[in-house]
Formats: structure tokens, sequence, C-alpha cells
């Protein structure tokens, strides 16, 4: 899947050969190239008669030129979330395919996961790495509510997160995760990770492939930036409109969102879940 | 005790939260006697260099005051170095922060202010030059009671 031009830009050292690097679901294999400058083509340095490569075949046979194979550990299974806080309440989507490369798994497999009553971890990435995390956490959650005859509060629910992740640091877990919930004050709190732990307090998150295309909106519409009307507080049935509307417009733009949005809405009173299909194409 | 924090988010915030327990234990290890400066720096530079070729990326500053030493600052990073100095810049701007610092006309007796004024001018010069700094101006004045926030300044604001 590689135009001429990216090839220009991807093109690598490996030894001093000139290698182009192939991206597949078996991770990552490299063809030595040479450029010819004159004709602007690509091809074997050892037989300059052969075929113009196009990048989008994995030869799984016997080649004239050496490559290297490598087994990746991690694969990006998908998927989009998004979380946002108010006053009160605190709003988290993800939409609910899961795919591998071009082919979709599954349309219907939930990012989200309560961790509490009031608390949700929406996670995008790798689902295997995904699910590992919240068996960790789930059973962490368990050893600290009978430890402190209590369950744990959003805040620290989010340092726990973000020192779990950090315990892998040097093979992290393939999870970009968001948590939505409500803290000890009744407010909304949203924590933004990034994949080895370190976490912020912000007022709205989103991660996954699809984040590119939600957050410019959500600075517009949440954080009101580079708006000349006047801020007003949204209610949390509004909020839930901007997020139907906002995984529409991801849902047209990346492939790998689609097929339905899961919300869930954390109150003081609970967490209250709907379901909104998008397109499924 | 004050730690500043540069380099990779993850490894920073948590290597100085490491530290701050540590400090935390020794306070309750030795009768409320707070840790040293040069003692804390030196925990954290030790985990550090033990760390060393696993590719952390951590620039910090512990700074503060003891009745041993003074006011000490420590500049500690990722491959274990410690040293000991009257100024430091840490991070992608530094280069540009240390123009402005370097240039002053710097008395060894500034006053407060004056110093508050020569750190905003810096990091607001390295805000400018460098892409990777920006946001926010926060300065913190340290003296022998503790420290305190004195200058914050969100950047999207300012003219």
């Amino acid at each position: 899947m590689a135009s001429l031009l990216s090839a220009t830009s991807a093109v690598h050292s490996r030894n001093g050969q000139s290698c182009l690097p192939i991206h597949s679901s078996e991770g990552q294999a490299t063809i030595p190239v040479r450029f010819d400058g004159t004709n602007l083509s690509i091809g074997f340095s050892t037989d300059p008669t052969a075929n113009i490569i196009d990048g989008s075949s994995i030869d799984h046979g016997i080649t004239k030129a050496p490559y290297e194979r490598s087994f990746s550990p991690y694969e990006f299974n998908g998927g989009t979330t998004l979380a946002i806080s108010g006053p009160d309440y605190a709003v988290v989507a993800a939409d609910t395919r899961l795919s591998s490369g071009y082919e979709i798994l599954s349309r219907n497999v939930s990012k989200l996961h309560p961790l509490t009553d009031r608390c949700v971890l929406g996670s995008a990435g790798c689902k295997t790495d995904v699910d590992q995390l919240r068996s960790v956490l789930d059973i962490k959650m368990k050893v600290y509510q009978h430890n402190h005859r209590k369950p744990m509060a959003t805040p620290s629910v989010a340092q726990m997160l973000g020192n779990t992740l950090y315990m892998k640091r040097f093979f992290p877990y393939y999870s970009f995760n968001v948590l939505a919930g409500i803290d000890s004050e009744g407010k909304g709190a949203v924590y933004s990770y990034d994949a080895i732990g370190s976490f912020e307090r912000t007022p709205f998150s989103a991660s996954g492939s699809g984040q590119s295309f939600l957050i410019p909106l959500m600075d517009n519409v949440i954080s009101h930036k580079n708006r000349c009307d006047e801020r007003r507080d949204l209610p949390v049935e509004e909020v839930v409109e901007i997020v139907k509307d906002a995984f529409l417009t991801a849902g047209e733009r990346d492939i790998y969102t689609g097929d339905a949005v899961e919300i869930k809405i954390i109150t003081s009173e609970g967490i209250r879940t709907e379901m909104f299909n998008l397109k499924a194409d | 005790i004050l730690g500043t924090m540069a380099g990779g988010a993850a490894d920073c915030s948590f290597w100085i939260r490491f530290l701050r327990n540590e400090s935390k234990m020794h306070e309750l290890i030795h009768e409320g006697r707070a840790i040293s400066v040069a003692r804390a720096s030196r925990l954290l530079s030790s985990v550090l260099y033990g760390n060393r070729g696993l590719d952390l990326s951590v620039g910090t500053m512990i700074m503060g005051y003891d009745k041993r030493d003074g006011f000490s600052i420590y500049y500690i990073d990722n491959t274990g170095v410690r040293i000991k100095g009257d100024m430091f810049a840490v991070g992608s701007g530094s280069t540009f922060a240390l123009g402005i610092l370097d240039t002053e006309e710097r008395k060894f007796d500034m006053s407060e202010e004056e110093a508050v004024t020569l750190g905003i001018k810096a990091i607001r010069h390295a805000t400018l030059r460098d892409a990777a700094s920006g946001g926010f101006i926060g300065v913190y004045l340290i003296n022998e009671n503790g420290w305190r926030k004195v200058f914050s300044q969100d950047l999207a604001k300012a003219i």
C-alpha cells in the first residue's frame, strides 16, 4: 500500500542498504530497494529487469532479494472512545466495531467497562491487551474493596490505572484509555491516558483511531475554543446528542469506526446505557 | 522540596511520585524530620542510574531548603547524572531559556521579584522559540518555610 510519494519518505537504511517497510498483519517486513533517479522507478538492486514493486503484495515464497520478517506482538483492532465531563455527570461513548486490518471481526463488541458504580473505563487499541488490563484492574479493585471495606473512588482508580500501565513500561499494554466517572464531590471527572500511564484530569478526552476527528470538534463545542458567542453550561441530554453527532462524523471518515455507539451516562444515581446505530459500511 | 519534570510524561510522573513517597517514608521513619535535598535527589538519581539503558526519558531539577546546606538545586536526568548548581535550564527549550539567563546582568544577591521576573522572561522566550514548549507558565518561589506558587499564566489568554 505504499505509493511512490510515501515510499520516498519511508525508505530507511538497514545495514547500509535502502529498505522499504511493508506493513501487513504479520508485522513488519522490509524489502531492499534501489531508487533510480532518472526514471523514478523502484527496482531490485540485483535484477534491474524485474517488475516494479508496488508494495501491496507480500511474497510468501522464495524471492531473489533477501528480506526480513519479524513477529509483532501488537495488533490494532480499531475503535474510538470519547468521554465528556459535566458539573454533575460524565458521558462516555465508544463504537462497537472490532476490526483487524481491512476486515471486520465483529460489529457488536463493547469497549466500555464499568469498574465501579460511578466509574467506567473505555479503551481502544489491541483487544487482547485491553481485556487483560481490565482483568488486572478488576482484581486490584476487588482486593482494595476487601482491604478498605468500600469501593474505590474515581481519582484513586485513575491513579491505579496509571500505575498499572507504568508497571509494563518496557512492554506496554497497547491500550488507549479514557476513564470517566463521578468524583467524591459528585462532579464529573474524565481522565486521559497514554499507553504507558501518563494521565491527567481533563474536561473531555477522545482516544483511538477516530480521535483526530473528535478532538477538534470537542475543542470547539465543549471547551468553547475559537468561538465568539457566550459560553453556556450544557445539560446532559444535549451532550449526549453532541456525542452522537460526533460519532456520526468519525464514522464517516474513519474506516475503523462504525456499526453502533454505546453511550454510558454516569451520574451520582448510577450508570445508564444507550445504543445508537451508525452506518455499517 | 520541589521537583520539576521534563522529558517523558509517564516516566516523570511515575518517578517523581516515587520520590514523593520515599520522602514521606523518610519522614515517618525518622520521627518527623524532613528529608534533605541532597538525600532526596540522590534517591532519584540512583534509581535512574539503575534503569540506565532502558530508554527512560527524565530531566528534572530537585530543589529546596535545608538547614545543613541552605538552598540547593540538583539537576538529575535519565543517564543518572546528579549535579548541584545555582542555575539550570532543562528540556527541549532549555537553550533558548539559557540565552536569556546568561545575557542578563546576574547579581548573586538578586531580590525575589527580580529573580521571578527573570524566570518568567526566560520561560516566555523558550515557549516562543521552541515548538514543544508552551501552554502555561508557572513560577514557584522557595524560601526557608517552603514553596508557593507566585505566578501563573495561560499563554492562550496572554496578548
